[in-house]
């Protein structure tokens, strides 16, 4: 749409040049009243013109005369020149009515001339037009009345006559055109101008909603943290030598709780600035679940009886569930959040299940199920957010920071799996994930979800898909294969599944890239190739060199079976280039 | 001292306690509520002598009651206007506008910031309540 001749009349200065054409408007307005007053005295030869046509013709030299001190911009409105052709047409076939001596065919000839002029591309077509229907009608009529006669009568007078007509109005419908020209750029001009401003304000209103985000996190992080350092404070004050020693406890206990819940959010605090610099590290070990999980479960199956909830564990096949591979730290911190999250939302009388399920596959799945209050619609899409708290839990206003569930989310993805959630209002909630089972495959998912967290901080959660075409790929129908990564992808990352993707040909390579900032297919390529470049690696081209593109858990790594490589990351750009 | 009623407004119990008992121990009466509804009725109900408002309360915050107590004040509702102590976390220095945006929202006669001296408050209670 845009070519770079719309911005071309920007940048020339566009004064001189009307200058000169208002200067041609007055000129060639003259040529033309000049051509009409020869043509009438002419036609009326000896006989003496009546005087009403030569106050007609003073009236309209003086017109021209006044022309000149019209301001230019006046002369080139649309409006003028309208009226000036409407006025030019009407007083000059008044001159020819008023001789008396024009035939019809001569009136067909003027206004066919200025038919000719309105139509014109441009002014040297006109000229050509007009000269050819000039020369016509000089042959015409000397064929009629014999060539003598033509030059010798007032025939001839007629061209000049008639030319100039051409070129006058001619030249107003051209510029006519021009000025709707003009007025159509600069509409498209103030339309591109109106676009950006409009993007400037978009984005205006975007830094405006996230300094408001900011803003409402320092106002909620300085109230949850001041808050139980006001009690403190407060309690401090009231302890006073010689008081009663019942309300001294009470307050000594109320600066230990503070004190408690002080550490809780600090800690909170670090972990989630940790995950969100991509500095939080999972150090993955062998683990078996039963042990684990049920040493998670002590401290909670107190507190639940105490609560007349019952809390269970249910392993689905108790023998053969493999250890997984998983940071017990972390994955107690998670665990326990969603129990102690499970507790809160769970009246007198219910209860919370712990489920874990192996499946046979290389993952195993850990679900906290329990049937209290549920989350509703637009809370379940909030309920990761930072200091997000649901309103509805039992006790009023729940207790702990609202950062549980955003930590919890980020140690589960450093073991790349992902916290889902399935809730319905008044039947319930359940938060799953999974953990991968001990192997060498998950040793090295782990490292390198690991490795990405901290290498590409930028974009973590990126993944990319190669369908690499090998030996056997050109035997397989590449769309079901592609279809099968895809959705395996789709279960891996459920909520980025954000797939652009090419078709696969044989030997070629697809890039798949879930929910980036980068954009997608072949484009996403080529800046993948410039971003892993060992130049713009730095320092850690060495430890790019030890990536290798992964496959994750429970998908058919290259083999025998043609090659799909799922991974979160190339190891070399130049690979990407070297394989398409 | 003059059995003035002090109303105090704040989600967190310990705070909501503490402040309670030192006012009383400074010879007020003292009413609390744990919410923004809560404090409206309570201030309708009990005509307190000052009300110390927490501004991070659930459902409707500080800010907004002190606003609504000013509206109800200008209709009328009220024989005489509230004195009102605004409590807050917020930092004046990360963003003073905002926050003086809402203070004029709001009017309250005084602000604190947390965390705040409880012998601090005290006084300006004193202050205020002449």
């Amino acid at each position: 749409m845009k070519t770079p001749e719309d911005n071309h009349w920007l940048e020339r200065p566009a004064v001189s040049a009307p200058r000169l054409l208002d200067r041609s408007f007055i000129l060639l307005r003259f040529t033309l009243i000049i051509a009409t007053s020869y043509l009438l005295i002419a036609e009326f030869g000896t006989r003496s013109v009546p005087p009403a046509l030569v106050a007609m013709m003073i009236v309209v030299l003086l017109s021209n005369l006044g022309a000149i001190a019209i301001p230019a911009a006046r002369l080139r409105a649309p409006w003028f020149i309208a009226a000036t052709i409407v006025a030019d047409t009407v007083w000059i076939t008044i001159a020819l009515i008023a001789t008396g001596r024009f035939t019809s065919e001569f009136f067909y000839l003027y206004f066919f001339v200025i038919f000719l002029a309105g139509v014109g591309e441009n002014l040297r077509l006109i000229a050509l037009g007009v000269t050819v229907v000039c020369v016509a009608y000089v042959v015409l009529a000397a064929r009629t009345v014999g060539f003598n006669e033509v030059v010798s009568t007032q025939t001839l007078i007629r061209v000049p006559f008639l030319f100039s007509v051409a070129i006058f109005y001619g030249y107003l419908v051209d510029r006519l055109r021009k000025e709707r020209h003009q007025l159509s750029r600069e509409q498209a001009v103030s339309e591109g101008l109106e676009r950006n401003r409009r993007a400037l304000s978009e984005a205006n209103e975007e830094l405006r909603r996230l300094s408001d985000v900011k803003s409402k996190f320092v106002s909620t992080v300085s109230h949850e943290l001041k808050s139980p350092l006001t009690a403190i404070k407060n309690a401090v004050s009231l302890i006073e030598p010689g008081a009663d020693g019942e309300s001294q406890v009470k307050f000594l206990e109320m600066i230990r709780r503070n004190a408690d819940r002080l550490n809780i959010i600090i800690a909170d605090l670090l972990d989630m600035s940790k995950a969100e610099s991509g500095s939080l590290t999972i150090a993955a070990d062998s683990l078996d679940l039963r042990s684990f999980l049920s040493q998670v479960m002590e401290p909670f199956k107190t507190q639940a009886e105490g609560a007349g909830i019952g809390i269970s564990i249910e392993i689905e096949s108790p023998e053969s569930l493999q250890p997984v591979f998983a940071d017990a730290n972390r994955i107690e911190q998670v665990v326990a959040n969603l129990l102690s999250n499970a507790l809160k939302a769970t009246p007198k009388g219910g209860s919370i299940t712990l489920t874990v399920e192996d499946g046979g596959s290389e993952w195993v799945t850990i679900t906290v199920t329990d049937d209290g209050v549920g989350l509703s619609a637009e809370d379940q899409t909030k309920v990761f957010e930072p200091f997000f708290q649901a309103e509805n839990t039992l006790e009023g206003k729940p207790a702990g920071t609202g950062l549980g569930l955003t930590i919890c989310r980020d140690l589960v993805r450093g073991h790349g799996s992902e916290l889902r959630l399935e809730s319905e209002p008044g039947v319930g909630s359940s938060f799953s994930f999974s953990l991968p089972v001990l192997s060498d495959r998950a040793r090295e998912t782990i490292a390198f979800e690991n490795q990405v967290r901290t290498t590409y901080r930028a974009h973590p959660y990126f993944a990319v898909l190669i369908v690499d075409g090998g030996q056997s790929m050109s035997s397989q129908p590449a769309g079901p294969t592609l279809d099968a990564a895809r959705d395996r992808l789709a279960k891996l990352l459920p909520r980025e599944l954000d797939v652009l993707c090419e078709q696969p040909a044989h030997g070629r390579i697809v890039v798949v890239m879930l929910s980036t900032p980068l954009g997608g297919g072949w484009v996403v390529k080529r800046k993948l190739a410039s971003a892993f470049a060992p130049e713009s690696l730095g320092e850690n081209t060495s430890r790019m060199g030890s990536f290798k593109v992964l496959g994750p858990a429970g998908f058919p790594e290259d083999g025998e079976h043609g090659s799909i490589l799922i991974g979160r990351a190339f190891d070399r750009g130049e690979q990407l280039e070297e394989k398409s | 001292m003059s059995g003035k009623t002090i109303l105090v407004v704040d989600d967190e119990a310990d705070i909501l306690e503490t402040t309670k008992v030192l006012l009383e121990r400074s010879g007020y009466e003292v009413v609390t509520a744990t919410n923004g509804f809560e404090a409206l009725g309570a201030a309708r109900i009990c005509k307190p002598d000052l009300i110390i408002l927490d501004v991070m309360l659930p459902g409707e915050n500080g800010y907004r009651v002190s606003h609504t107590l000013r509206e109800d004040e200008a209709l009328g509702v009220y024989e005489r206007p509230n004195r009102i102590i605004l409590v807050t976390a917020r930092d004046l220095s990360t963003d003073p506008e905002r926050e003086q945006l809402f203070q004029d929202f709001a009017k309250p006669d005084r602000v604190i910031y947390k965390p705040f001296d409880l012998d601090d408050l005290v006084s300006q209670v004193g202050e205020l309540l002449g």
